[in-house]
């Protein structure tokens, strides 16, 4: 992914034909008054909030189980997974499905707002230190007309953490 | 012209391919199996020996490894197809006796199996190392050559050719000296008597594991054909026309054809040495007699009573050599009545003999064309021109197959059904219905309307086993053709001789190029296909009772006017009650009339009201028809799960009958004597576990074998008999599958075991203390834990016991051991019946909803809470004079507790669902059991991954998922977590 910090047009909502491989669509959604985009390829679906059956034996921010379509597929708080206040489901809340390392995952966020096209000349790498935010998530962040959304890396969200635990519950056995 | 494409792979090679494995599996097990029986036969003779062995034995073996070249051949498979080929001369050889099989025969032949198995196993899965076979063909032809057997050609087809007395069609003979790619040259055979008489049949036997599906089909058209014959034959009596003459010409090839590739020899000898003697009439113009129709009607009654036979499923019957006795000594009678008695040796073996007949009907009936195009000739582009839509791109092309190309016509009928796809066919030659009977077939030529460039359309043809693609525009005012006009043979010499190296074209036919792993097929029963197309109907008809039940609800219940009458009686209800006062008399009587109006209204508003309450009576009935509709429903989605799942269902026998093979070996290198028991080879599994239980019991056999067993000295002195036993069993308990390896060996040591979990830290010191031999023994399902003393060539490498068990957890089963130091040890799978579905036991714990395998649960009991009392911090209850220890959930899985306070403050009683085997039983603390149900079991893993204590999810019926718990799992972590007091009770 293209990392060049020069400065560049801004880019209305109004998708500019831009030339070629130059563009990505982004979904963006609002998570504790931030906003963040995700690779529109990544995302397969976005569903309201259903019932959540819990699962043990999991890190706070799995929040269980739910039936996709007789698929089950775990939910992921991001807020939890960013270590954010927890939130009270509202009827913004959203569970945005995406697929990530051939695995279908859903992630519960605040609201999602839009799709919207940029360029890739309009990513800057992340700033040393984003607060409440690791490092890892992040691919970088895009300069939009008057605000600045943080670019996701959707790979990440299940996460090392996640990896470790499995070892450590295999490993506990 | 003759592009060099890659040889097409296209979804009828797939699907080949599928059948291909799935037959040579068969195969190679039968091939092993029976290997088996002559390794026993040969050592129960020992070296040095010249015993015959055993004819019928030879036989079957030689026919498993003559299909499998077959098949092999036909999809290209050169390597299976070269390494089947010597097989076959082995086995061939020896039953000529010109080999004894002695114990190093079979072992190459062990080994020669082994690397087919090898090969296909690369076909499943191209990402397999390769395997090397090239050693194992040179030893056998070695072996041969030292026999002096070493022969070529061994074929039935080849044989039947070489023996007979005459071969009427042209035979690719020089084409295939001309050639390369034909490993096969006929030197040796040729010599053969060709003046036996009564002896034709000798040698020659049927196949008997032809597939029924192609056996039906030969039954099917050989009827048809011999009505035809005994028709003409009938009617020519007094002489017929030379038409009539070629029509029993072509009728009996084709039956000789059809026979042959379906394996049955013996009446394809017999239609051939008729279809001769005709072509020898026909060519000396002798009258036919009475006495030869007499005979041939008796060869055709013959042929009759074969597929009559083959139709019952019985053998064929021998009177087969009888018939040929009189058609020869009819021909003989003809031949010293007619003028120079030919011997059949010496009738014209060039393809002259049947050209002629082909030559003299060039545009005539197709039907009648004898299967042997000649390429692209002059006269056929003149026939292509003659049917060619006007105004149209014409492309004539002739394509050339390998010579003896098994299944030839299957091939011609492929290039026919391509040519149809690209464009107008306007000609094809052989007649395209007759393709499938024919089992040799130099090629096919046709003409196509089409748009695609020619250039595309011989890439089309260029399948496995085509030897020469040739494809031209065809010039409307036809030119002279460059090419000579020889005759075809000799043109399809020089085509394919400049044309690619056929063993480059080979080996691209290897399907493992693709990449791509084959569609894997199942065999499934035609009853059980009629049983589920029957429940379908059944559903269908369900359907249509819904949808008529839902038309009527709606029909009652469209109460639009009752809802109108009601606001008009409530109208006139209020205006009846309004209390205006009343002071005259007048005023009353107008009050009455109004009151009186009102009434009426009221009653004729009432009269849609009655009638739509009677027809809600109607919905009464709708709404039970409703309830036995859905109880219909319930009965048919049973049956499809029922039958769905028969249809995946495949005996086990043949799984275990591998194993045979497996203590062979053993035995052959540790010195030990060992006999394989096997039980319960009918019970039915899964195929897909079927094929995921092969590794983890050839793992499991291997260590009882090799650890298990002692050596026969150490038997005897531990007073067992010096042979060991190896049993092998499958059998059903309840709603599982029980699958069985035990030996009578020495046993494992519980002591050494849990030195070793000691020593690598699997278990702790302190938890040694009181660790209970059962539980000592699963320790060897523990990683890095081998209790063998010594690592032996057999069962040291390979997968370690930890992947046993999670293979068999893959499949939702569970896996156990026992043993009783010195007596044996029994490792048992247990199995679900099937893959998806589970009987389970629902039940709710803290608010959510549960499933747990109906297997498990021994009991439900209700105790009061006051009954419960604690040992070392442990909840117990006793339960019918069982202590049995009380689990909770949230303390197993330290669950942060939510709601559960309130709920469990209030309550007096405690409902105990009472999991596990015996002597390993645990009370699972519930808060209501909601019933029994099957779940439909989806796997967490394939979203998101494994949970300790959860064997999956399942989703309810309101939608919602629910996990369902690992009780086995969950009875580890209780007892791990023993210690722990429970404290929340």
């Amino acid at each position: 992914m293209s990392t060049t910090t020069q400065t560049s047009d801004i880019l209305t909502q109004e998708v500019r034909q831009a030339e070629g491989n130059e563009t990505m669509q982004l979904v963006s959604f609002r998570l504790a008054q931030e906003e963040y985009g995700v690779e529109i390829t990544k995302v397969q679906e976005i569903i309201l909030m259903g019932e959540i059956t819990r699962v043990p034996q999991t890190p706070d921010y799995i929040k269980g189980l739910i039936n996709l379509r007789s698929t089950v597929i775990p939910i992921v708080d991001l807020r939890l997974r960013f270590g954010l206040a927890r939130e009270e489901i509202s009827d913004e809340t959203r569970i945005m499905v995406v697929n990530v390392a051939g695995k279908t995952i859903g992630i519960i966020v605040d609201a999602v707002s839009e799709v919207l096209r940029i360029r890739q000349d309009q990513i800057a790498p992340p700033p040393p230190t984003v607060a409440g935010l690791g490092q890892e998530y992040l691919t970088g962040l895009v300069r939009l007309e008057n605000r600045l959304l943080i670019l996701l890396d959707i790979d990440k969200i299940l996460g090392q953490e996640e990896s470790a635990a499995i070892e450590a519950a295999t490993a506990g056995l | 012209m003759s592009t060099s494409d890659p040889v097409v792979h296209d979804e009828f090679f797939e699907s080949l391919l599928g059948d291909f494995l799935d037959e040579s599996g068969q195969l190679l097990d039968a091939l092993n199996d029976n290997l088996l029986q002559l390794d026993d036969w040969v050592r129960s003779l020992g070296e040095n020996h010249q015993e015959r062995c055993d004819d019928g034995l030879m036989n079957e073996m030689f026919r498993s490894a003559h299909s499998l070249k077959g098949l092999s051949a036909m999809l290209g498979l050169t390597d299976i197809n070269q390494l089947t080929h010597k097989v076959e001369n082995v086995f061939d050889a020896a039953r000529k006796d010109e080999l004894i099989i002695t114990s190093s025969v079979v072992e190459l032949m062990f080994q020669a199996v082994d690397r087919l198995v090898g090969l296909v196993a690369v076909l499943k899965d191209p990402s397999r190392e390769p395997v090397e076979c090239e050693s194992v063909i040179s030893q056998i032809a070695a072996l041969l050559q030292s026999a002096g057997a070493e022969r070529q050609q061994s074929t039935q087809a080849d044989a039947e050719r070489a023996l007979g007395p005459s071969a009427p069609e042209p035979t690719t003979d020089t084409t295939s000296e001309g050639s390369s790619s034909t490993d096969a040259t006929r030197t040796g055979l040729e010599s053969e008597p060709s003046s036996e008489e009564v002896d034709l049949f000798t040698g020659l036997y049927n196949e008997t594991n032809v597939p029924a599906k192609y056996l039906s089909i030969f039954v099917d058209e050989t009827e048809l054909s011999l009505d035809q014959l005994t028709e003409t034959y009938l009617a020519i009596e007094d002489g017929g026309t030379r038409e009539d003459l070629e029509s029993l010409l072509v009728i009996s090839h084709r039956i000789k054809g059809s026979a042959a590739s379906v394996g049955q020899n013996r009446p394809a000898k017999l239609a051939h040495l008729m279809e001769d003697l005709l072509q020898e009439w026909v060519e000396k113009k002798w009258p036919l007699t009475p006495e030869v129709v007499d005979a041939m009607l008796r060869g055709i009654d013959e042929l009759r009573q074969c597929v009559e036979n083959l139709k019952r499923g019985g053998n064929i019957s021998d009177q087969l050599g009888q018939a040929a006795e009189d058609l020869l000594k009819a021909r003989e009678q003809a031949a010293a009545a007619g003028m120079n008695a030919a011997s059949p040796g010496q009738t014209p073996q060039e393809s002259g003999s049947a050209a002629p007949v082909n030559a003299e009907k060039p545009s005539g009936s197709v039907e009648k064309v004898s299967p042997m195009p000649e390429g692209l000739t002059e006269s056929w582009r003149r026939q292509v021109a003659a049917t060619a839509p006007p105004g149209m791109t014409i492309l004539v092309g002739a394509v050339r197959f390998h010579p003896n190309l098994p299944l030839v016509g299957l091939k011609g009928q492929l290039l026919y059904e391509k040519l149809a796809n690209a464009g107008d066919l306007c000609g094809f030659d052989p007649n395209p219905e007759t393709l499938e009977e024919l089992d040799e077939l130099p090629g096919v030529r046709f003409g196509l309307a089409t748009e695609k460039p020619a250039k595309n359309i011989a890439g089309l043809l260029r399948i496995a086993g085509v030897e020469h693609v040739e494809v031209e525009p065809l010039e409307k005012e036809p030119v002279v053709d460059a090419k000579p006009s020889a005759p075809a043979a000799a043109a399809a010499v020089k085509s394919f001789s400049t044309s690619q190296p056929s063993t480059a074209s080979r080996s691209e036919t290897r399907p493992a190029d693709g990449g791509s792993k084959p569609t894997e097929t199942l065999r499934v029963d035609i009853e059980r296909l009629d049983q589920l197309m029957n429940l379908a109907g059944q559903l269908v008809i369900n359907k249509a009772r819904f949808s008529q039940i839902g038309e009527g609800l709606r029909a009652a219940l469209s109460n639009k006017r009752a809802n109108q009458a009601f606001d008009g009686i409530m109208r006139a209800l209020n205006k009846m009650t309004e209390t205006d006062r009343v002071n005259t008399e007048a005023e009353l009587r107008i009050r009455l009339n109004e009151l009186v109006s009102q009434a009426r209204r009221i009653q004729h508003d009432l009269e849609p009201i009655r009638r739509e309450v009677l027809a809600l009576a109607g919905a009464q009935a709708a709404v039970n028809e409703l309830g036995e509709a859905i109880h219909q429903l319930d009965r048919v989605t049973d049956g499809i799960q029922q039958s769905v799942m028969d249809t995946r269902m495949v005996p086990i026998g043949p799984l275990f009958t591998r194993f045979k093979r497996v203590i062979r070996d053993i035995t052959r290198t540790n010195g030990k004597a060992i006999r394989l028991v096997i039980r319960g080879e009918k019970t039915e599994l899964d195929k897909r576990m079927i094929d995921e239980l092969s590794d983890p019991l050839i793992h499991m056999v291997r260590n009882s074998a090799d650890h298990g067993i002692e050596l026969p000295d150490q038997r005897v002195a531990a007073s067992k008999p010096a042979e060991g036993t190896v049993t092998l069993d499958a059998f059903h308990r309840g709603n599982s599958i029980m699958i069985q390896v035990s030996d009578d060996g020495r046993g494992l040591n519980p002591d050494s075991i849990l030195r070793k979990a000691i020593e690598r830290g699997i278990v702790t010191p302190a938890d040694a203390e009181k660790i209970t031999p059962h539980q000592i023994y699963q320790l060897i399902w523990e990683p890095g834990l081998s209790t063998a003393e010594k690592v032996t060539e057999v069962s040291g490498r390979g997968m370690g016991m930890d992947i046993v068990k999670s293979k068999i957890e893959a499949l939702n089963g569970t896996v156990d051991l026992d043993s009783t130091p010195g007596k044996g040890a029994t490792l048992t799978i247990k199995l679900p019946l099937t893959l998806a579905i589970l009987p389970s036991l629902m039940v709710k714990i803290d608010g959510d909803v549960f499933a747990m395998p109906l297997e498990s649960v021994v009991e439900i009991v209700s105790i009061q809470r006051s009954e419960a009392k604690t040992v070392h911090g442990q909840w117990t209850a006793r339960v019918r004079n069982r202590i049995i220890s009380i689990v909770r959930l949230d303390e197993i899985f330290q669950w942060r507790q939510n709601h559960s306070e309130a709920t469990e403050g209030s309550r007096d009683e405690l409902t105990l669902v009472i999991v596990g085997e015996e002597g390993h039983e645990i009370g699972l603390a519930v808060d209501v059991v909601l019933g029994e149900e099957d779940v439909v079991i989806k796997s967490m893993a394939e979203n998101y991954r494994n949970i300790p204590g959860i064997a999956g999810a399942s989703i309810l019926g309101n939608g919602r998922v629910s996990l369902i718990i690992d009780i086995l799992a969950m009875i580890d972590m209780a007892s791990r977590s023993g210690a722990a007091a429970m404290a929340a009770i």
